[in-house]
């Protein structure tokens, strides 16, 4: 049997994703991970894998797919870390799937983690999971948080109220994993239990059974009828589509005219399950848990004043910090860079040009560029993650939600957008720590707005040698500019592009705790191989490519394609006022803005430093450009013949202008989607060249 | 007129009453601990930021507008 047909007829794992049937048709032994957010899964998921997990993506969806294996005792057992939510309903992709997930696929267990120090809180999901039908391990985490008498007998006791087998742990456990596993083969092979469940019935009275019956027989293989009831009550989106295609107009108008009356099901489904959860903790004492008090570090990091200055102090050292570990990370990168001279070098004498150029310029400089910005993604995405991992984003997210709310966004996207003021490129790899793929776009999307060191660097040059002591209105102007366009593209994008996700925060805010290193290290890893894979090549795709548009067919910038490029599009160009030679330095800021003036220098034929410099990947690291372009750079720039207009329609223009290419290629390793890259380049080359024809005819009533 | 959780002073206990509004917001706000017969105590409530509560052993951040929609019935 093909593994389509098997799994279209049994919805179970007899044959592996990759489609080959393991050893004799045996099922693959699977388990899913499931528990709300800052219980601890993550760790247990890195702790049973190791080094044997791959992140992928769900097929077709933008939500992160985290799957790995283990051995025991000669049994492989696959493991799925299901995204972590706060409950299983339709209102977000990652609810719909985890819950599909369980459904659809099946797995021999579903390992509930619950927070011992939060108790409450956290056993709502194992209501969720009971009424789903799965079949279910309680793993008690964080015991070692609570006050081990009181919380001694806790696990038997849970066991005792619901019939689920409970495991207690602690996450500071390094290596202990053999109570988990031992605990989980042993539920896996006691199938069959019956758990206490929510009493569905005792709170939505008669109509519970009056749907339930119309609903019999109806239901997909897999799901209980009486999970579809309650879901049908709780106005469950998802659900109701399902059912109503399933089930005929007929016997559905019965359904509807039992539901419509009924109102706020989501509210007894609350009251329901916590119920369920009170008669659980009567029976159990918990022990441990937080004062309702703020504790003494987060009055302060809460604080209006204090608070964003922590933050700001917080923000400093992060950037520091990631330096720190990035420069010995980019070496390489920078190495090749300049390995580039002698390679050329080296081949010149032997090899005809073009190959010499190709390979040095065009490939190792790609390469370099890849590797260097990959060492900086990797430490900044480190220090993000120990930022996230104690807990202290949630307060920078709490402290900023007043401001990111006016822009249509929520109070996580601060992180990534305040990153993206040293490097665009760490900014959207920064957008990891936002939860719901909504958000993330979002924020993600409007990053290449955001100014980067080296616009700041082409800006301060151009804006000081053409306006004098205007530059600072011109700043000044830039600024307002760039917060209007800001806010506009981002409440534009909310309401017609990125729906869903409208309401305002409810946030947790998690206790401290010491960063967990290795889950640090396991997300970050995650991340940058998910950039390796596809940001990288992009990256050196693209380079070859401006590098050839560069080079051929005549071997200098200025007889190059891409001139030739500039020269068509004059009249284009023209609209902006900038002539061809800064329509092109224009053009360049798309490899990186630092390049921009070394490419200013080469078009605009600043002499001797020129000579070896066709490649706009080096123009941003020669030596001799920026001798060029810090000497005489400003004397040669008023020279030129530019006027003030089109100085300021090029300052506008750069400012505004395409993402860059690391950026570029981030934001295709964040969305994985050529669409979503496309348009964001298209609406800022459009918006870029709008923005300096304004500015030139500005300019031109201006000066 | 129904007391809500915005105007809850820091450190008055009180119990949840009912909640109001979308069900995407009443169901986001039930997962997460708010419902009906729940204890919670208000720890910060300054102008401009969201409210941060004690519910449920757990500590959240909730917008005023949402908190508008959790009615309350202070004095336990």
């Amino acid at each position: 049997m093909s593994t389509s047909e098997c799994s279209a007829r049994c919805r179970k794992n007899c044959c592996s994703a990759d489609g080959e049937l393991t050893p004799k048709g045996n099922r693959r032994f699977t388990i899913a991970l499931l528990g709300q957010p800052n219980t601890g899964k993550s760790t247990i998921f890195n702790k049973l894998t190791g080094a044997n997990q791959h992140v992928g993506n769900w097929p077709g969806k933008t939500v992160e797919k985290k799957e790995g294996y283990f051995f025991h005792d000669g049994r492989q057992c696959f493991v799925y870390d299901l995204p972590g939510t706060y409950s299983l309903t339709a209102n977000s992709l990652e609810e719909l799937i985890a819950r599909d997930f369980i459904l659809n696929e099946a797995p021999d267990l579903v390992v509930v983690v619950i927070d011992a120090a939060q108790l409450k809180r956290s056993l709502y999901m194992l209501a969720e999971a009971v009424l789903l039908g799965a079949s279910v391990l309680v793993a008690l985490n964080k015991m070692d948080l609570v006050d081990p008498d009181a919380t001694a007998m806790l696990p038997e006791k849970i066991h005792t109220a619901t019939g689920v087998p409970v495991i207690p742990l602690a996450a500071v456990d390094k290596k202990h994993t053999e109570p988990l596993v031992k605990a989980i083969f042993k539920a896996a092979d006691q199938k069959g239990e019956v758990y206490s469940r929510p009493d569905a019935a005792g709170h939505f009275g008669p109509a519970f059974h009056q749907v339930l019956n119309n609903v019999n027989g109806y239901c997909p293989d897999g799901y209980l009828p009486e999970w579809i009831t309650l879901k049908l009550l709780e106005d469950d989106d998802s659900i109701l589509d399902l059912m109503r295609s399933r089930i005929g107009e007929l016997p559905w108008k019965t359904i509807e005219e039992t539901l419509s009356p009924l109102e706020k099901g989501v509210v007894k489904g609350g009251v329901m399950r916590y119920a369920w959860i009170e008669d659980i903790l009567a029976a159990a004492e918990s022990g441990g848990g937080r004062n309702a008090a703020l504790n003494r570090f987060d009055a302060w990091a809460t604080h209006p004043l204090w608070g964003n200055l922590i933050a700001l102090g917080a923000f400093a050292v992060g950037i520091l910090c990631a330096y720190l570990i990035a420069i010995p990370m980019m070496i390489p990168g920078i190495g090749l860079f300049f390995a580039s001279y002698p390679l050329r070098g080296i081949m010149e004498p032997c090899c005809p040009i073009w190959l010499s150029s190709l390979l040095a310029d065009g490939l190792l400089c790609g390469v370099a560029m890849g590797v260097t910005i990959f060492g900086f993604i990797g430490a900044v995405l480190f220090v993000l993650g120990v930022f996230e991992n104690t807990g202290y984003l949630a307060r920078v997210a709490y402290l900023f939600d007043p401001f990111m709310k006016r822009i249509g966004l929520h109070g996580k996207s601060i992180m990534p957008l305040l990153m993206g003021i040293i490097c665009n490129i760490l900014g959207v790899a920064g957008t990891r720590v936002i939860d719901t793929w909504q958000q993330r776009l979002a924020t993600l999307v409007l990053v290449p707005i955001v100014p980067c060191k080296g616009l700041f660097m082409v800006i301060a040059f151009v804006s000081a040698i053409f306006f004098g002591p205007k530059a600072l209105l011109v700043f000044a102007l830039l600024t307002v500019v760039t917060l209007l366009y800001i806010s506009l593209t981002s409440l534009g994008l909310r309401r017609f592009f990125i729906k869903g996700d409208r309401s305002g925060m409810i946030m947790e805010l998690p206790p401290y705790h010491k960063p967990i290193w290795r889950d640090i290290m396991a997300y970050s890893l995650s991340r940058m191989k998910a950039f390796y894979r596809r940001g990288f090549w992009f990256i050196v795709f693209v380079s070859f490519v401006c590098w050839a548009g560069t080079y051929y067919p005549g071997g200098s910038i200025n007889s190059s394609y891409l001139a030739a490029v500039g020269r068509f599009f004059e009249p284009v160009g023209a609209l902006m006022g900038l002539d061809w030679r800064l329509f092109i330095s224009y053009l360049v800021a798309f490899t990186s803005k630092e390049a921009t003036l070394g490419a200013m220098v080469v078009i605009f034929g600043a002499g001797a430093a020129a000579s070896g410099a066709t490649n706009v990947n080096t123009m941003a690291m020669d030596k001799a450009l920026w001798g060029a372009v810090h000497g005489k750079f400003d004397a040669f720039l008023a020279s030129t013949g530019i006027s003030s207009a089109s100085a300021l329609a090029f300052v506008f223009a750069v400012t505004f202008s395409l993402p860059c290419l690391g950026t570029l290629a981030m934001i295709y390793a964040e969305t994985r989607s050529l669409k979503w890259t496309g348009s964001a380049l298209c609406y800022y080359f459009i918006i870029s060249i709008l923005m300096g024809a304004m500015a030139y005819q500005a300019g031109l009533l201006i000066f | 007129m129904k007391k809500t959780l915005d105007s809850l002073k820091v450190g008055m206990p009180a119990k949840i009453l009912d909640l109001t509004g979308q069900p995407e917001f009443i169901s986001r706000a039930t997962a997460i601990g708010f419902c009906p017969g729940a204890g919670i105590t208000v720890l910060r409530n300054g102008k401009g930021y969201p409210l941060i509560v004690h519910l449920n052993d757990t500590q959240i951040a909730i917008d005023k507008a949402e908190a508008k929609k959790v009615v309350i019935h202070e004095h336990f």
